[in-house]
């Protein structure tokens, strides 16, 4: 059976934001997670990690969701860092040549970390 | 093609159809025991193919979405069909435009085909075997 798909929002001390996403990121479920990404920007959110280490799948959907996410906390002089430990995944980030656009890292911890460098102070 | 397909799949263009189809052809992966990597590019681009016929093929309206899927000696041929509007481009798709570009990356080869009033849209995807596990 598919992983269940699962949305948690995490909010950190430090002010940032981990949104994690287990299960299947695709033209079905993306509406929930652009759904919370949304909501955590607009109530203020400069710093958010992707957490999709325990995401199964993802399509050029959830790639829009991830893109739209950027460009709304970019102008808002923020980051999106993600963190990804899937081969196949990391693949589609290649492919689409989004490896380029996204900071991508191995953990939380280093997406965090990530972040710090990202915004300014 | 005359080979038969060995997997066929009509289901309703819903966007929950789609994991119902990728699911699918994961299963089919399995029992060919296919390599990772090559089951991963074929569940993405067949996901990218249905998609497209759920969020362009049929408007407003609800259609069918037809899969087949035929496997030959060293290539699995995926078809994916629907009876709609055809492949056009389009200003206000909700999408990034990423999914035929990444099937015609993910696959050997892709064909586009139809799309008139009296014919079927259909996108071609062709992957090739690499491990000859795969058996008709």
């Amino acid at each position: 059976m598919p992983a269940e798909f699962i949305l948690r929002h995490e909010p950190q001390a430090n002010g940032r934001h981990v949104i994690a996403v287990a299960g299947e990121i695709d033209l079905y479920t993306a509406p929930d997670l652009k759904q919370t990404l949304t909501q955590v920007i607009e109530d203020g959110a400069t710093g958010v990690v992707m957490d999709l280490t325990d995401t199964t799948f993802l399509d050029s959907t959830g790639l829009g969701v991830l893109i739209g996410g950027l460009k709304r906390l970019r102008s808002r002089d923020g980051a999106l860092a993600v963190v990804n430990v899937d081969e196949s995944i990391a693949r589609t980030f290649e492919i689409t040549g989004l490896d380029q656009i996204f900071t991508i890292r191995s953990s939380r911890d280093e997406a965090l970390a990530a972040l710090d460098a990202d915004i300014p102070a | 093609m005359s080979h038969p397909p060995d997997l066929q799949l009509l289901v309703p263009a819903r966007a929950e159809n789609v994991a119902v189809v990728r699911h699918a052809f994961g299963g089919l992966a399995d029992a060919l025991e296919l390599p990772d990597q090559l089951a991963a590019d074929i569940k993405l681009a067949v996901t990218e193919a249905c998609t497209n016929v759920v969020l362009h093929a049929y408007a407003d309206d609800e259609g069918p979405l037809e899969v087949d899927a035929s496997i030959l000696d060293d290539e699995i041929v995926v078809v994916v069909r629907d009876h709609g509007a055809g492949i056009h481009p389009r200003p206000d798709s909700p999408g990034l435009g990423l999914g035929l570009p990444l099937i015609a990356t993910l696959s050997q080869s892709l064909e586009l085909e139809g799309g008139s009033a009296d014919a079927p849209t259909e996108v071609r995807m062709t992957f090739g075997l690499t491990n000859g596990s795969a058996a008709a």
